[in-house]
């Protein structure tokens, strides 16, 4: 069911002004129809939640292992701020899919696949758009962290009571990295750690599982990473 | 660092903050809408390769620099980039103006190359999108041919690992604020480092070997959100070169695989202040080229690694003087050879990769395991070309200039290095690397200096060579950086360790 953009998306042309000396144009049109319409980085979509008619989970990570957070009722209406890979998920009421639709209203994360928005394609930027946004790391979400835009805050959960600590790598802007923030605290525990980065700035985060005897991280186990901004 | 330069707190500044330091005409802007892309300026600016009437001016859109995918967090479409050059760092007096477009197929590089400027001039730069303002880049266009400049300080840098430590040095090239910089190669690592821990400040997001475009173009965007290489990019134009790290570790034109070459050079032209003249096409890119300064000084920049026959092994000395290995490929060497024919400038300067001089640690002639079989000693007959050949045209002051070894050293050149009393036939000026293996390795033993007494001084130090010349004399200063595990700038020491300085029309650098 490719349809292009949803109704919401502003042309990006009008969105500027002119100054006198300068020209400001964005060409928002690239070579292929497939690639579509860029999306700007702060327009939110719309979606509206279909099921079979159960409540549909919310999950703090865009992974089926990750926690659920809440649950959010069939025909309900959702602001998307972002879009994110994460796990697939089939059988869905539409395309099987590793798209999920990052929903701040709801604390969390859920599945596209069960999300009508006009579109099988992303009608949502990459999340990463400055109201935050989360990950956990492959395999079973042993260690899942979020990112408060707020007051630039890494919240790192346990989510697996496998041995390990959950960790979080993330890069600042200045060349610095990696910082971290270790949860060694156990299963079901989370540590909350304001992470210095100022206000516009960017933070580009991995949530990883590691050693906190040692301060090793096995950087094997870290989710791709991505950027968020205060 | 001597003197405080005001110029590298305005540019160092604005690098530091971004946009919000822009004053006037910013607030014209300001206010005019929700933004379609964060401040995408986080790479600097940065200009390059100087002619008379033009320079490159260059920038790279990546509100998300370190994002795996090599887009920087920008949408695909195609972005249209606004540039202005004046004459004034207010820019109340611009010179030229334009506008270039740029995607996904570059990257989102910005590469301009404005023309008709007046020689030996300098500008200022800064380009916008989307409302967003680039810091200010300070630039120069080379002097006009025939001209007579009095004096030309440049500084050379190379190898940079990003994990080994701060760039303090590049700091200091900033504050020198010279007119060229030249970049030697190994500007990022295709691998992490092999340091130990505490010897890694930091580390790049990707660990893996970098084989593929879109990984080579994310680790330039790590290495390029340091600030201060930015604002040594942002002080003045540069002249680049490739070493063997923006590919595969001692690759030649054997290996890597041409997919892996292609990419590391895209990337690499993308992220360089180059010509379209340099833009590579597959697995071939022409890069090797001539940077004249008047009267004064010829670069001629030179490409040691893509036409080069395969390294040797240690255990073959003898095919070392084999008349057919070449490092240059036969077309770059009669290029040389050609234009050392004429004499146009005082200076002719060899701005390349690998060790000239001969390094052999007994002295002995039938050993290769002491020497470097990567460097011109694994190239003697090469070698033997290239010197011969500027003995025969005549050349008045022939100096290499030279990177890759992560440490300084002060050479003369001899055509034959076993022969202590031999001729001096020109110098070479090796500059440490900016970070790479911290400086923690011992200086040669007397043993060795007296195996080469053509090599004058050498310090395992990280740091720059900054050089001054005028028609009368060049002066090389070898500085240092105290320590680059320590980032805090004032527990920093950036200090000229030696000087040396090479009279026109005489042979032998002596110490100043």
């Amino acid at each position: 069911m490719y349809g292009g953009v949803a109704d919401s998306q502003p042309m990006l042309s009008t969105l500027f002004g002119r100054t006198a000396r300068w020209t400001v144009s964005l060409v928002a049109v690239v070579a292929t129809v497939l690639v579509g319409t860029a999306i700007p980085a702060s327009a939110a979509a719309s979606g509206t939640v279909k099921t079979s008619g159960t409540a549909l989970s919310v999950r703090r990570a865009p992974s089926l292992k990750a926690t659920v957070v809440g649950s959010v009722a069939n025909g309900t209406q959702i602001s998307i701020d972002c879009q994110q890979t994460g796990s697939l998920v089939t059988g869905g009421t539409y395309e099987d899919t590793y798209t999920w639709d990052y929903v701040p209203s709801l604390g969390g994360y859920v599945s596209d696949a069960y999300i009508y928005t006009g579109s099988n394609g992303r009608i949502a930027p990459d999340c990463g758009v400055g109201t935050g946004s989360a990950q956990c790391n492959p395999g079973d979400c042993a260690a899942e962290a979020r990112f408060v835009p707020g007051d630039g805050s890494m919240v790192v959960y346990d989510k697996l009571g496998d041995g390990h600590s959950a960790v979080v790598q993330y890069w600042l802007r200045g060349g610095v990295g990696p910082l971290t923030v270790w949860n060694p605290n156990g299963t079901g525990t989370s540590v909350t750690q304001k992470i210095g980065v100022a206000a516009g700035d960017w933070v580009f985060y991995r949530v990883c599982v590691g050693e906190h005897g040692t301060r090793t991280v096995d950087t094997r186990s870290c989710s791709a990473g991505l950027t968020d901004y205060r | 660092m001597g003197k405080v330069n005001r110029r590298l707190v305005l540019l160092g500044g604005m690098a530091a903050v971004g946009a919000v330091a822009v004053p006037s005409w910013a607030a014209a802007t300001a206010g005019a809408g929700v933004a379609a892309i964060r401040y995408p300026f986080e790479l600097g600016v940065a200009s390059g390769d100087p002619l008379p009437d033009s320079v490159v001016l260059w920038t790279r859109l990546a509100p998300s620099p370190l994002n795996v995918d090599g887009f920087g967090g920008m949408p695909d479409a195609t972005f249209t980039v606004s540039w202005e050059l004046a004459s004034d760092e207010k820019f109340s007096s611009v010179v030229q103006s334009g506008q270039v477009a740029t995607n996904r197929s570059l990257g989102y590089s910005v590469h301009v190359e404005p023309v008709g400027l007046q020689p030996g001039a300098e500008y200022f730069y800064r380009f916008k999108v989307d409302g967003h303002i680039s810091p200010v880049g300070r630039t120069r266009t080379a002097p006009a041919a025939g001209s007579t400049p009095s004096r030309l300080t440049f500084c050379m840098a190379s190898c940079q690992q990003w994990e080994d430590g701060w760039y303090h040095a590049h700091r200091g090239i900033a504050a020198d604020a010279p007119d060229l910089v030249l970049f030697l190669g190994d500007y990022i690592y295709e691998k992490p480092s092999g340091e130990p821990d505490e010897y890694r400040p930091r580390r790049v997001v990707v660990t893996d070997e970098l084989t593929t475009l879109a990984l080579y173009r994310h680790r330039y965007a790590q290495y390029r959100t340091d600030p201060d290489l930015q604002a040594a990019h942002a002080v003045a134009p540069w002249v680049s070169v490739l070493d063997d790290h923006e590919v595969d570790n001692n690759w030649n034109s054997t290996e890597p695989a041409t997919t892996r070459k292609a990419a590391a050079f895209q990337a690499f032209w993308e992220n360089t202040p180059l010509r379209a003249a340099q833009k590579p096409s597959g697995a071939s890119m022409s890069l090797y080229r001539r940077i004249n300064w008047g009267t004064l000084a010829r670069f001629h920049m030179l490409d040691t690694r893509q036409y080069r026959t395969a390294q040797l092994s240690t255990t073959d000395c003898a095919q070392r003087t084999t008349s057919s290995r070449t490092l240059t490929g036969s077309a770059q060497e009669q290029w040389l050879l050609k234009a050392l024919e004429t004499h146009p400038a005082t200076w002719d300067l060899l701005g390349q990769q690998v060790f000239f001089a001969q390094r052999d640690t007994d002295g002995k002639s039938s050993t290769c395991d002491d020497t470097s079989m990567d460097a011109w000693d694994g190239y003697t007959a090469a070698r033997d070309r290239i010197a011969q050949g500027w003995i025969d045209r005549g050349v008045p002051n022939p100096v290499v200039l030279t990177g890759d070894v992560h440490q300084h050293y002060a050479a003369d050149l001899r055509r034959n290095y076993y022969d202590h009393s031999g001729p001096i036939i020109g110098s070479e000026l090796i500059t440490t690397g900016i970070t790479s293996n911290n400086g923690r390795a011992s200086v040669p033993s007397s043993t060795w200096f007296a195996n080469n007494p053509h090599i004058k001084y050498c310090s395992v130090k990280r740091g720059y060579v900054r050089t001054t010349l005028t028609p009368q004399l060049l002066t090389a200063d070898f500085v240092t950086v105290s320590d680059v595990v320590e980032r805090d700038p004032a527990k920093v020491t950036i200090a000229t360790d030696r000087t040396y300085v090479l009279e026109a029309g005489s042979r032998g650098l002596q110490l100043a």
